[in-house]
């Protein structure tokens, strides 16, 4: 089970909920191939990489509405990540036929959400930090 | 899904409870507050110096100024040019020869000339005036051999005379010269000693052109350390009667009472010091530019036959001769003649004296070093080299100074601490300090820490540093570390370290004197107590045992030496 | 997440940046390498995450718990990691015994010898407990280090190359009883290397270093080698053939044939570069885009040849190139000979020195 831990908190509530989601497919794709329903796992990876592209774009209107300076950045870095949902999309076409391909996929789905996803979004935490002290010192 | 956020980076609050600072953080700063308080504590006795010396009171400066001042400047500066000149010919000269040339004997020379730094200076004065006075042997000689009868028929150079210093003090100051020129040399590039040849320079002008001007950072400091201990130096210039200033400190201080005065006079002398000071730290710096190969190559020899190497065994023999072994054939003669047991029993007292107190000093000298050292080792830092350095600088400063600074600061704790419990216990404690073992040691400390954290710094230098981190990530904290690692692996350095201020506490005269309490004597305050009322045949066996403990450095350098030049020949 | 955590590490010393906002992490039971040229600052990180170094900027977790973060500071006892050096560091006053018992201080003296003795087992130098570690070979120095790291049962493993002091029969082996050793144990393992090759024999996961000290690419083994973001990456992995030619009509013309560029505006210059072993050599044309070649040498390296080729026709017509092929090859033995490109081991950038 993968889970969430503190150090990759956005401390935003949307995108939060978006990482969770995905770690949630994530976990029922690891228990598909736990409980040798290889096929599940094959039809939960689409479903990973077309919420991860949403969440993508979410995330970038979000920012954009915020004026992050360094969007235009974050936003090559996801296109860049298009590499990736390939492979894991090839990787879950395996799936079935090549049992080394589910450790494979399980560790890659891994990697993807916490090293390339969630760290890169680590960078812009601290500025939506300030966003939302700044909101807060304006209410009063 | 999510888990407890125990610890949330992202909260940003310094000092989140819960959190484990403290533990290492602590000790860390542990180490540096421990590195501060040591300097500021070795530090206190020559500020205590300087602020007297310009505290306004019952002001004798001008008086000073007028009266004695002149002649100590010219004093002093006719004693250190002399020796500064002495030490540097013999010195760089000696080195010359025996990193370079090969003749009969250079194999034994090289260690050998060390041996007059065994003797201390006011040793060797007493033995030297007791030779070469007018009722000593050499002159009745000259008298029985040429007929004369009285002091008016011939001349006949006064020992006991600025020149006579200077020559007392050249003969036992050489050796720093020599070891740190001959080091110079040897580190130079053959290479360019070849250079120099092939473009047509003979072997002398390419020692003064290239050598010599190659080494010169190396002999600077040479002439630097024989030129503090110069100034340094009580028990000779108190003999001859020559007036420099570390004499008119003890002048104004024993004689004339004046605290105030011996610290203004100290103040004139510590400008001496820092201009020592700071050449040698200029050429320490210009040293590191200067190492033209680290790697070792054999040096060219020239071989000097016939005549020429004789002429060069003999200088180096006469040297050693002069320098070491005239004065212990003496002073063993003496020992012979004069023995007594009764006051072999009284010096085996004093004896005892010197080795605790030496011994003590050197225990707490290598643990304070250590504190030093590791602290800079673990926490790095501009901040903490530089403490270190000033917990060191005590080295250059002479005992003398450092002795009415170590009365002071003590003179004024214990005035404190007497008025602080006679207020709030009714209880007098008295003078504490002064006056006692532990103001002598405090001297001691002060001035020969340099030594031993020299010694501990080169040791663990030597310890690569994933020694400390391979143990600290196996969970052992800094001072296991120390405890586990540093000090088994550094154990010769640290026994060294010891060693070395043992050695020179054993020496030391100025400040046992001084500090030391009522009717202590130690074997150097005995010697000195003796030989000034010109009984050296009953100082003489503790002369010679202060010389003999002197000896074991010079061993442990030859040791050194002897490593040092791995594949050489001959 | 169980393992390591770490973002954004920023670290100077002096003026001089040596990492450059860099974030990674490290899952139990993975092994992630850091990859990258010398002096990039691998050892750095390595020692910021131990808390050998002072953390500058970032934050370090492991097993979910916070240990250097700014204002936080675990010291390097208190975090639970086995570091093996590059020069091993063994403990040469300690017998090899003593030298892996020594991070078992918190158990009784007999539980730790045990221990000793069953770490020694598994790296096979039980006979060796009573020795001094000058006595061992670079081997087994080695093999000691990580029993003395694995020991007290760390959350993190971090080894700095630590098969570079080997010679290369002996490092094969080693690597491979390490990486079987790391993986028993289900610990997180952060390795620093510099060889290409072991990075990607010993690696779950690579993040390639740039000069800079900036993270350049992450990913599988098979990812950094057949889709190396740039060419410094693409060029890491030994010499490559290398193509320069202007865009056009959406394709890059060469000898072996045309490279899709479709995305890339007419007349940029763009770099093509083939791995060695990107071209194989065929007495036969077996495809249409065979092209044929002349041999020019052949130099047998043992399990493979590097061939020297010069080209007979196309765009680069009589520029020579090189290709690896397997085993032996003798350029006399036959005729005609034909060259083919594996696609996947031919990768296009733009040339740095064209400004458009
Ligand atoms: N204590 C230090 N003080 C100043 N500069 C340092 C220090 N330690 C390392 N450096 C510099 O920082 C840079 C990175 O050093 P580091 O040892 O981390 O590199 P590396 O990637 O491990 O190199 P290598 O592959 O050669 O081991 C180098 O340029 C080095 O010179
Ligand atoms: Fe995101
Ligand atoms: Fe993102
Ligand atoms: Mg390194």
């Amino acid at each position: 089970m993968v889970q969430i831990s503190p150090s990759f908190k956005i401390e935003s509530e949307t995108i939060d909920n978006d990482h969770r989601h995905l770690v949630e497919i994530i976990n029922e794709i690891t228990k598909a191939i736990d409980d040798g329903q290889p096929g599940e796992c094959a039809r939960l990876v689409p479903d990973f990489v077309a919420f991860t592209k949403q969440h993508f774009d979410r995330e970038e209107a979000l920012l954009a509405g915020l004026s992050y300076p360094l969007l235009e950045k974050h936003r090559r870095h996801h296109i860049s990540l298009d590499d990736k949902l390939q492979i894991m999309l090839n990787l879950a076409a395996r799936v079935v036929e090549h049992p080394p391909a589910r450790d494979s996929l399980r560790k890659e789905l891994v990697y993807f959400l916490l090293d390339d996803v969630i760290n890169e979004d680590l960078n812009f935490k601290k500025f939506l930090a300030e966003v939302e002290t700044d909101a807060a010192g304006s209410d009063k | 899904m999510t888990t407890q956020p125990v610890l949330n980076p992202s909260d940003g609050l310094p000092g989140k409870p819960g959190t484990r600072r403290g533990n290492g953080a602590f000790w860390r700063d542990g180490w540096t507050y421990g590195a501060l308080a040591i300097a500021g504590l070795a530090a206190l006795p020559i500020l205590a110096v300087i602020f007297i010396a310009f505290t306004p009171g019952d002001d004798i400066w001008s008086h000073l100024a007028t009266t004695v001042l002149p002649g100590y400047i010219i004093t002093t500066l006719q004693l250190m040019a002399g020796v500064g000149a002495g030490t540097l010919l013999i010195g760089v000269s000696a080195a010359w020869l025996i990193t370079m040339c090969r003749f009969p004997g250079r194999r034994l020379f090289e260690w050998a000339m060390l041996l007059p730094m065994a003797m201390p200076a006011y040793v060797i004065a007493y033995v030297y005036t007791d030779i070469l006075e007018f009722a000593g042997p050499v002159q009745e000689m000259l008298r029985d051999t040429f007929g004369w009868n009285n002091r008016r028929d011939y001349w006949f150079p006064e020992i006991r005379s600025t020149g006579g210093a200077m020559a007392m003090l050249t003969l036992v100051l050489y050796p720093y010269v020599y070891l740190l020129a001959r080091a110079a040399f040897l580190e130079q590039s053959v290479g360019v000693l070849e250079a120099s040849r092939s473009l047509g320079r003979g072997p002398w002008r390419s020692f003064f052109t290239v050598a010599l001007p190659l080494a010169r950072p190396g002999i600077v400091i040479g002439v630097s350390f024989a030129l503090m201990e110069t100034l340094n130096d009580f028990g000779t210039v108190d003999f001859f009667a020559v007036n420099t200033f570390t004499q008119g400190i003890f002048d104004v201080w024993m004689n004339m009472n004046n605290i105030a005065g011996a610290a203004q006079l100290a103040s004139v002398l510590l400008l001496f010091v820092a201009v020592l000071v700071l050449s040698e730290r200029y050429a320490r710096r210009r040293q590191r530019f200067h190492h033209t190969t680290s790697k070792y190559q054999p040096l060219p020899a020239y071989h000097l036959g016939g005549v020429r190497g004789g002429l060069a065994t003999a200088f180096c023999a006469v040297t050693v001769l002069l320098g070491f072994g005239l004065p212990t054939i003496v002073l063993l003669a003496y020992a012979r003649q004069y023995f007594d047991p009764v006051l072999a029993r009284e010096i085996l007292g004093h004896a005892v004296n010197s080795v605790q107190l030496a011994a003590l000093a050197g225990f707490l000298a290598m643990v304070v070093a250590i504190i030093l050292a590791y602290s800079v080792r673990i926490k790095g830092g501009r901040l903490l080299t530089a403490i270190s350095r000033m917990a060191a600088f005590g080295y250059a400063v002479p005992g003398a100074v450092l002795a009415v600074g170590v009365m002071v600061v003590l003179g004024q704790f214990d005035n404190r601490l007497d008025g602080f419990m006679r207020d709030s216990f009714g209880i007098s404690t008295g003078l504490l300090f002064s006056g006692t073992i532990a103001a002598v040691t405090f001297g001691y400390l002060v001035r020969f820490l340099a030594l031993s954290l020299g010694t501990v710094e080169a040791g663990l230098g030597k310890i690569t540093p994933s020694m400390d981190g391979a143990a600290r990530s196996l969970g052992r904290g800094a001072l296991g570390t120390m405890y586990r690692i540093h000090l088994p692996l550094m154990r010769g350095s640290v026994l060294t370290a010891v060693l070395l201020v043992f050695v020179d506490c054993m020496k030391e005269l100025p400040m046992t004197i001084i500090l030391r309490p009522f009717n202590f004597q130690t074997l150097a305050t005995f010697v000195h107590q003796y030989a000034s009322d010109e009984q050296l045949g009953e100082a003489a066996l503790a002369a010679l045992s202060i010389v003999m403990v002197g000896i074991l450095p010079v061993i442990l350098l030859s040791l050194v030496i002897a490593k040092s030049r791995p594949g050489e020949d001959l | 997440m169980q393992g390591l955590h770490i973002h954004g590490i920023h670290h100077a010393y002096g003026d001089t940046d040596v990492l450059n906002n860099v974030s990674l992490t490290v899952p139990a039971g993975e092994l992630v390498c850091l990859l990258g040229p010398s002096g990039c600052g691998k050892t750095t990180l390595l020692r910021i995450a131990a808390g050998l170094e002072k953390l500058q900027a970032g934050s370090i977790s492991i097993d979910e718990s916070v240990v250097a973060e700014p204002g936080l500071e675990l010291p390097p006892e208190d975090r639970k990691i086995g570091f093996m050096f590059q020069d091993y560091a063994l403990f040469p006053h300690l017998t090899i015994r003593d030298n892996v018992s020594f991070g078992l201080f918190r158990q009784s003296k007999q539980a730790a010898r045990d221990r000793a003795m069953e770490m020694l087992e598994q790296v096979g130098l039980t006979r060796h407990a009573d020795d001094y570690p000058h006595m061992l070979s670079g081997g087994q120095q080695q093999r000691v280090a990580l029993a003395r790291a694995l020991a007290p049962a760390p959350r993190l493993v971090l080894l700095d190359e630590p098969f570079s002091g080997l010679d290369s029969n002996m490092r094969a082996r080693i690597r491979q009883e390490t990486l079987t050793m790391l993986k028993q144990t289900n610990v997180a393992t952060l390795m620093v290397t510099h060889d290409p090759r072991e990075a990607m024999f010993m690696s779950d996961r690579i993040k390639v270093m740039g000069a800079n000290g900036q993270v350049l690419q992450s990913g599988r083994p098979v990812d950094i080698y057949y889709k190396p973001v740039d060419e410094y990456v693409a060029r890491l992995f030994g010499p490559v053939n290398m193509i320069e030619g202007p865009v056009a009509g959406g394709r890059l013309e060469t000898s072996f044939g045309p490279v899709d560029s479709e995305d890339i505006p007419d007349g940029q210059i763009m770099r093509v570069l083939i791995r060695l072993e990107g071209l194989s050599l065929h007495y036969h044309s077996g495809a249409p885009t065979d092209v044929p070649v002349d041999v020019l040498t052949a130099h047998l390296l043992g399990d493979s040849s590097i061939v020297h080729i010069r080209m007979r026709e196309g765009p680069n017509k009589g520029v020579e190139y090189r290709a690896r092929v397997h085993g032996s090859f003798d350029p006399t033995a036959h005729g005609q000979v034909w060259a083919r490109v594996d696609p996947r081991c031919i990768f296009q950038y733009p040339n740095p020195e064209d400004g458009r």
